[in-house]
């Protein structure tokens, strides 16, 4: 950790609300990638990324600084978002699947509107893709950690990392493909 | 497209490859138009996500987190552990017991221990005589 944030962060054990702020304000948008690359743009988003600094407020005093910031707070993002993940999908399963639809095609008006660009296909076809490939994919290549680091923040070999990382990608092409197939 | 080749050709994208499989990887982009433009695919593809994430919450985050701290009562870390532990116990607990008195009470009713026809049914002499001794009107 640099010798400034550090000091931001001594300063916010002490109680110094405007420094948790300014933790907040640099982190912000890290926590805000890694979020809504999991979840999606929904309004459960915010209320996850709030409770990522609320989390970490009260278990300041335990980070020893063994990594970055950053990646402390992006570990506590993700375990909230695949939670949530896990959540909605115990839900579904207790409500039913709801009535059948083909799973590549877009289905309705919102998403063929978002699909019409193609960082809005992209943006789809992540939220298609399964949790464990997800993370991997959000965590690598949308937050920019190394492989080491993506294998450390999931606690994963990082082997496994390479190989869902290459499974994932190969995944969200034929995802996007057969969404790109349905609309053009 | 060959499976094994592709597969290498993700691979490529995130670490260093063996020789022998990197020049394999080499001549099969070299022969193969398809897997050029597959490669371009994923390289784009990469490209929008590393560049098209949305990176931002509402205005304001920072207010709403603080109101947020502000709101959760603060209770000393000790008592807060054991609470937890004693929420935790007390839900398997509470659960187990549950478990347990239902078995009890099926048993109970299978056998006829607990609830015999006679202890429901049953209405003694004196208590018939004394029904029927009352005048209806």
């Amino acid at each position: 950790m640099n010798p400034v944030e550090d000091e931001i962060l001594q300063r916010a054990r002490r109680g110094d609300e405007d420094a948790f702020r300014e933790i907040i304000r640099q982190h912000e948008h890290q926590v805000a990638a890694t979020v809504i690359g999991i979840l999606g743009n929904g309004p459960e988003v915010d209320d996850l990324g709030q409770e990522t600094f609320v989390q970490f407020y009260r278990s300041m005093d335990r980070f020893r600084g063994d990594s970055e910031l950053g990646t402390y707070l992006t570990r506590i993002a993700i375990n909230l978002s695949l939670n949530e993940l896990k959540r909605r999908k115990r839900f579904t399963q207790f409500l039913g699947p709801g009535p059948p639809r083909n799973r590549n095609p877009v289905h309705n008006q919102k998403e063929q509107e978002t699909a019409a660009d193609v960082k809005g296909l992209v943006r789809l076809g992540l939220q298609r893709l399964p949790a464990d490939f997800r993370s991997v994919i959000v965590l690598r290549l949308i937050d920019g950690y190394s492989t080491r680091e993506t294998a450390d923040i999931l606690r994963l070999p990082q082997g496994t990392v390479l190989s869902r990382l290459a499974r994932g990608q190969a995944k969200l092409k034929e995802i996007i493909d057969g969404m790109n197939g349905h609309t053009s | 497209m060959e499976k094994r080749v592709l597969k290498l050709l993700y691979r490529s994208l995130d670490s260093e490859l063996k020789k022998m499989d990197q020049e394999r990887l080499d001549k099969a982009l070299a022969e193969s138009e398809e897997l050029r433009e597959c490669r371009a695919d994923i390289l784009s593809l990469r490209q929008i996500l590393a560049q098209g994430a949305a990176r931002s919450f509402q205005p304001q985050f920072d207010e709403r987190v603080m109101s947020r701290i502000r709101s959760v009562p603060t209770i000393p870390r000790g008592h807060e552990v054991l609470l937890d532990s004693y929420r935790w116990a007390f839900r398997r607990l509470a659960a187990v017991s549950l478990l347990i008195l239902m078995f009890l009470l099926s048993v109970a009713v299978i056998q006829d221990g607990l609830f015999p026809q006679d202890a429901i049914f049953y209405v003694s002499d004196t208590a018939i005589s004394r029904i029927l001794q009352v005048p209806v009107f």
